[in-house]
């Protein structure tokens, strides 16, 4: 027993300095993979790929949230729902949306601009919160959201959702691109999980992202050293909730319709449990979070009636005696 | 003429009925070293928050040179040039000792040099971090968590930070508690060292680290201000011997 759990320390700080010391070709792999992988797998295969890069982006956006500012929101589903609402409304073509256009160029500024603006709202009143406190306002924030998408069915269309969303199109005069074909697809939600990575690793290994990592450590002090950190969390949270926006977007487009699970709290407790089961404050983490929620309720489904349960179990574990996460196994913080 | 840095006028404290501090005034001019004494619950901590802006007077003023900052935030306070070490350490516990500096020296950027991150800035960064590290003597440990220090480095490194905001008054709430002899005697040349323009206020109850440190003493008895003047003044005055000093007159 000793020496079993001592072979396994020793082969953890193995692969820990292996991937150390070998990480830019750990990524290049992997994106190399991600690129090959629409010809190698099934079409059922290729469906999950999307799901997983899509709930990935949602679960880093969260990650920017907690793991690195430590504001704890209950509240996510908020932005994923509204930028699927949003996207839904301004290209879907059925009667209750506006059916402008499908086109990406003017499509994402309009995501962006509206979930940016209700992130600017709930920011002002969240923020001014903390802790426990803040989990419940934007819980109760996203529940909102949700109970007008189901009960104002005049624009909602109610709990059946926005049908009709069509899948995207980039174009700038005669040049035109369409992502209807799901390979297609595939690389355009693939496309927005690189820049979303770029992105928000920019910004964590920035100054900015050093200060948001000393308001999750000490607030009080930072204030104390002439931060005002208000002003930092509110960027935070308004950057997270227009990456999290994108993410529903993406899924609206790719499941060609928006409805209220998007805004569901459920929806916000799931990207909670990737960050969390991921390693938060790792951005990778999430990553690895979001593959293996999505994946693992569709393999345990086929031989269990319990995936629920299991996952809740998974969850547990991870809490309970790896506090980091996965990412936090294989990966030693200095 | 040295100008006033610090200026507290008539300033008090009310706790429901208790008054912790009661119509104190206390002038520190630019680049003068004044100890705060008096027995526990003097008010002399309070004295200090209500300095910095964490604790709001219930009535007073405070002006750093000619400008009144009572009704101003922390953060505010801290531009305008007050620092603050408190009594306990109060460091970034998950951060690097490297980060912890950093995160105080990067501040007077703002915002958004943070987002953009201009490399010449941020090489500036670094280069004063790494020269505070040397003058607390804590470069070697600069890749070390800060909560793996010993409490005299993580005392020195509160020093760093408080520093690293270029403060004009820098208070320092016991700075040697809970030091080792060693460390309370590296501590005190560290504070003698400092450049002499900036103006300290220093609450402490070892009194070898007073006289050595003071050239002025403002003493506080429950809330208010029994006498100040320099070291020898205040050892002289018999109140002082009586209430604090310990010495009883035989």
């Amino acid at each position: 027993m000793g020496t079993e759990r001592t072979k396994i320390i020793t082969h953890i700080a193995t692969a820990r300095s292996w991937l150390a010391a070998n990480s830019r070709w750990v990524l290049i792999l992997t994106l190399i993979l991600a690129l090959i992988f629409p010809f190698s797998v099934k079409t059922y295969i290729l469906s999950l790929g999307i799901e997983v890069l899509i709930f990935a982006i949602f679960a880093m956006s969260l990650d920017l949230l907690l793991g690195y500012t430590g504001l704890p929101s209950l509240g996510h589903a908020a932005f994923f729902g509204l930028g699927a609402y949003i996207l839904a409304y301004v290209s879907s073509n059925s009667e209750l949306a506006l059916g402008l256009t499908d086109n990406l160029l003017i499509t994402l500024p309009i995501v962006i601009l509206g979930t940016a603006l209700s992130a600017v709202i709930l920011g002002f009143l969240a923020l001014r919160t903390s802790g426990v406190f803040f989990l419940m306002i934007t819980l109760a924030f996203a529940q909102m959201l949700f109970s007008i998408a189901i009960r104002w069915s005049s624009v909602t269309g109610g709990s059946d959702g926005m049908t009709g969303v069509p899948r995207p199109t980039l174009g700038i005069g005669t040049w035109h691109l369409s992502f209807t074909d799901r390979a297609d697809f595939y690389y355009l939600v693939l496309a927005f999980f690189c820049i979303t990575w770029f992105l928000l690793r920019y910004i964590v290994r920035s100054p900015f992202g050093l200060a948001l990592r000393g308001i999750h450590a000490n607030e009080q002090r930072m204030r104390g050293l002439g931060y005002n950190t208000f002003r930092y969390k509110f960027t935070a949270f308004i950057v997270s909730g227009v990456i999290a926006g994108i993410a529903g977007m993406l899924l609206s487009q790719y499941f060609w319709h928006a409805v209220p699970h998007n805004l569901f709290w459920n929806m916000s407790g799931q990207a909670l449990i990737m960050v969390v089961v991921g390693g938060p404050g790792t951005l990778t983490g999430p990553v690895i979070g979001a593959t293996l929620m999505r994946l693992l309720p569709n393999f345990a489904s086929t031989y269990t009636e319990l995936s629920e349960t299991l996952m809740g179990l998974v969850l547990i574990l991870f809490v309970l005696l790896a506090p980091g996460g996965i990412f936090g196994i294989f990966h030693k913080k200095r | 003429m040295p100008i006033n840095t610090l200026k507290v006028s008539r300033l008090s404290k009310h706790y429901g009925g208790l008054a912790a501090l009661a119509d104190v005034n206390l002038n520190a001019r630019t680049g003068e070293r004044r100890a705060i004494i008096g027995p526990n619950g003097a008010g002399k901590t309070t004295l200090l928050n209500i300095i910095t802006g964490e604790v709001k007077p219930t009535e007073g003023t405070i002006f750093l040179g000619n400008r009144d900052v009572t009704s101003l935030s922390v953060h505010k306070r801290v531009n305008l040039g007050i620092a603050y070490t408190s009594q306990k350490n109060n460091l970034f516990d998950n951060l690097s000792v490297f980060e912890n500096v950093c995160i105080a020296v990067q501040q007077h950027l703002g915002m958004f040099q943070h987002m953009l991150g201009f490399s010449e800035s941020v090489e500036k960064v670094v280069d004063s971090a790494l020269g505070l590290l040397n003058l607390v003597g804590l470069a070697t440990e600069k890749k070390q968590l800060s909560s793996t220090l010993s409490y005299g480095q993580q005392r020195a490194l509160e020093v760093a930070l408080a520093l690293a905001t270029k403060p004009k008054v820098l208070l320092l709430d016991e700075p040697t508690a809970g030091m080792s002899p060693a460390e309370t005697e590296e501590m005190v040349e560290l504070i003698r060292n400092l450049p002499r323009l900036l103006t300290l206020l220093i609450v402490e109850h070892d009194m070898d680290v007073v006289f050595k440190l003071a050239d002025q003493i403002t003493v506080l008895h429950y809330g208010k201000v029994v006498t100040e003047g320099t070291p020898s003044e205040v050892r002289a005055n018999s109140l002082v011997q009586e209430t604090y000093l310990g010495q009883h007159k035989s």
